[in-house]
């Protein structure tokens, strides 16, 4: 599970201070499948960076899995990230000079398993996006769909326990998107717990249960549905 | 862990090859140069003469008028005179041996002409030369003591023994110096002395092709290719002492022997005041007007001072600061080359990469950099000191030897094996600033941009 408690998170630059989260309480419990929707600039993509531990934050406790990872060393987050998080990026973020098999490869590395391992589950991850007959080939020989489940498949591959998908049906036609959606709900029923952002209302139904991020401020349409729609009013 | 990261760091080498390429150039080229001059400027400070050089003393005595110049160094001393040479040599002084050598040079032929006559340089000495200087040699020895009287015997070098008697052991055997007959009695190894200090000739590449005694060399009035020091009123006389007027130069207050003693010991004070003495003596008879001045100086003293005053540590310094600036910009071309993979290295910090394995990561890579260049540094070593052999031989108009000149220009290999280490550590030390970059950027950094 994930809980958040009170999280902010300000970016500073030189002129302006962005409050990209303000005080936010949250509990996702294990196997759930989440879409997160808002407006562009509304902090979606600092949430999940967050959560994923890819940005440090100011104040609030957030537990992953019931351990505080405030204060945690760099190394614990780096593990953390490898081992319990998978990670579907708005701007795919494959390795442009890798194959797909060695693009799928990286997160296995840096977790040490054995080669026969690592090929097993790289196998099984490309085949169940359908691109196991594509292992060789270059992210730029692939289509942008393609691509976005080669992220998955990367994201995937190391079965970690949270799947965190900013945008994974954005860059996708409604045939493409609903495809990668069904990909998303069969990895879903399989245990794993999914905070997925869209833009997309109708995906955003589909998942079990939607929060909505207003300025950088959460409100869970499920839990609070009348205080969702006074802020929508 | 180990072994991707080599892979990955193979990979990213060939990945922009112009850069690396770029980066190769420039560290290679400054540690070649840099390597060049070292060698040449070690090779030529080697102090000559090994274990014996703190034994081996020059002696030096201020013999001239009052109204001379004072001198405060002691290579800006007159040399010795024949009267003082050969008082010495004869007083019991606390010396194991004692030695003075005269710089010549002659005409070496066959009597049948069947080798062109060779002109030659040369140095007349006596025979405790041998013991003290101790030459290598290949064939014989020296010449006995009782040659000293001024026999007709000859100590050839190796190359004129090679060119005379194509090699081989010519002891015993006879050829003319100056239309005169003399006997070989001993040939000499290749002798390399980075200074050739025992004539006082301060000579880097021109070893001597024959030795001959003193005595004979007076006897049969070899030319006397030295400076003479002589007192005002005997200097216009001077310039004929080199092959005329023996006995006024012998008389004379003219310095031109290099005069040598080995000390037991290392101890120079008592034969200093041994030296002191026997001038005050000689001062009864209206020499050494001035207050006493003189040097006791060993080979390790002298080279001391060469090397602080005539060495190449600036040539060195100049190739090291070239070589900076190499480095420098090498840590340039790193710096673009690894913001390039910033985007790479956000996605793997993001996937669980440690810092530690990023840091591995390139270090390997700029590793691999540093062993590269080092090979590429040392090839361009090697071409340079040939180069310089060439250039040497060129400003000698020719008059020095190939095989003389080479020993300067040889690259040792402890000193390669040195360069490997400097390579790699440079590129360690210009990676550091650069792979900081690339672990402090926020893991987030770089994701979002497409
Ligand atoms: N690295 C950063 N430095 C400064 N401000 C930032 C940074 N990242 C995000 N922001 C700001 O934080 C706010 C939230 O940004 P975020 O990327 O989370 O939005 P988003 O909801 O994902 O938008 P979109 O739907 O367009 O992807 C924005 O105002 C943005 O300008
Ligand atoms: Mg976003």
């Amino acid at each position: 599970m994930l809980i958040m408690k009170g999280v902010s998170k300000i970016f500073r630059t030189d002129l302006v201070e962005t409050h990209a989260l303000r005080n936010v309480d949250l509990h996702i419990k294990a196997g759930e499948f989440v879409s997160i929707t808002g407006p562009s600039g509304s902090g979606k993509t600092t949430f999940l960076n967050l959560a994923g531990l890819l940005e440090s934050f100011e104040e609030g406790d957030y537990f992953l899995d019931g351990e505080n990872v405030r204060g945690l060393s760099d190394n614990a987050l780096s593990d953390l990230r490898n081992q319990k998080i998978g990670f579907i990026f708005q701007s795919f973020n494959l390795l442009p000079d890798l194959p797909l098999f060695d693009n799928v490869d990286v997160p296995l590395r840096y977790r040490g398993l054995s080669a026969k391992d690592r090929k097993q589950r790289i196998e099984e991850a490309l085949e169940l996006v359908g691109l196991g007959s594509r292992m060789k080939h270059l992210p730029t020989q692939l289509s942008g769909g393609q691509q976005q489940r080669v992220a998955i498949a990367r994201a995937i591959a190391g079965k970690p326990r949270f799947l965190l998908a900013d945008e994974p049906t954005g860059n996708l036609d409604s045939q493409m998107a609903r495809q990668v959606m069904e990909l998303l709900e069969q990895i879903n029923q399989q245990g794993t717990t999914i905070v997925m952002v869209t833009h997309d209302d109708e995906l955003a139904r589909r998942a079990g249960r939607n929060i909505q991020i207003f300025d950088g401020q959460v409100s869970d349409v499920d839990q609070n549905p009348s205080d969702a729609l006074v802020k929508r009013a | 862990m180990f072994a991707y990261n080599f892979s990955l760091a193979l990979r990213s080498l060939k990945e922009r090859p112009a850069l690396t390429l770029l980066m190769l150039l420039a560290m290679s080229v400054g540690l070649g140069l840099f390597v060049t001059f070292y060698t040449f400027a070690k090779n030529g400070s080697d102090i000559p003469h090994g274990d014996k050089a703190s034994t081996l003393y020059l002696v030096q005595m201020d013999n001239r008028e009052l109204s001379a110049d004072k001198i405060d160094r002691a290579i800006d001393m007159p040399d010795t005179t024949y009267r003082d040479a050969v008082n010495l040599y004869n007083l019991d002084m606390p010396a194991i041996h004692q030695t003075y050598v005269m710089r010549t040079w002659a005409t070496l032929s066959f009597a049948d002409n069947e080798v062109r006559p060779m002109q030659t340089r040369g140095a007349a000495t006596t025979a405790d030369f041998f013991t003290m200087f101790e030459p290598p040699f290949l064939y014989g020895s020296g010449w006995q003591l009782a040659a000293d009287s001024g026999d007709s015997q000859v100590v050839l070098g190796k190359t004129m023994n090679d060119k005379l008697f194509g090699g081989i052991n010519s002891v015993g055997k006879r050829l003319l110096l100056n239309n005169k007959p003399v006997t070989v009695v001993g040939v000499l190894d290749t002798w390399h002395l980075s200074w050739r200090l025992y004539d006082r000739g301060y000579y880097q590449g021109y070893p001597h092709d024959f030795f001959v005694p003193v005595q004979y060399a007076l006897n049969h009035n070899l030319t006397r290719d030295t400076r003479f020091d002589c007192w005002e009123a005997d200097q216009p006389q001077s310039s004929r002492f080199t092959n005329q007027d023996l006995d006024i130069l012998r008389a004379s207050e003219c310095g031109w022997l290099a005069f040598w003693a080995e000390l037991p010991e290392a101890d120079p004070a008592q034969y200093q005041e041994k030296l002191h003495s026997y001038i005050n003596e000689q001062k009864a008879y209206g020499r050494f007007p001035r207050e006493l001045q003189t040097y006791v100086l060993n080979i390790v003293e002298q080279m001391d001072f060469l090397n602080a005053n005539y060495g190449e540590q600036s040539s060195v310094i100049m190739a090291l600061l070239f070589y900076t600036v190499c480095l420098l910009n090498a840590i340039g071309i790193l710096l673009a080359k690894f913001i390039r993979r910033s985007k790479e290295v956000s996605v793997r910090r993001a996937l669980g990469a440690r810092k530690s394995a990023i840091i591995l990561q390139h270090t390997l890579e700029v590793m691999m950099l540093g062993l590269v260049s080092a090979v590429f540094g040392l090839l361009i070593a090697v071409l340079g000191l040939k180069a310089m052999v060439q250039i040497r031989l060129w400003a000698s108009d020719y008059n020095a030897r190939l095989e003389d000149v080479m020993p300067y220009f040889q690259l040792d290999w402890g000193l390669a094996l040195q360069a490997f280490a400097i390579s790699v550590l440079c590129a360690l030390l210009i990676s550091i600033y650069p792979i900081w970059r690339l672990c402090s950027q926020p893991v987030a950094g770089y994701l979002k941009s497409q």
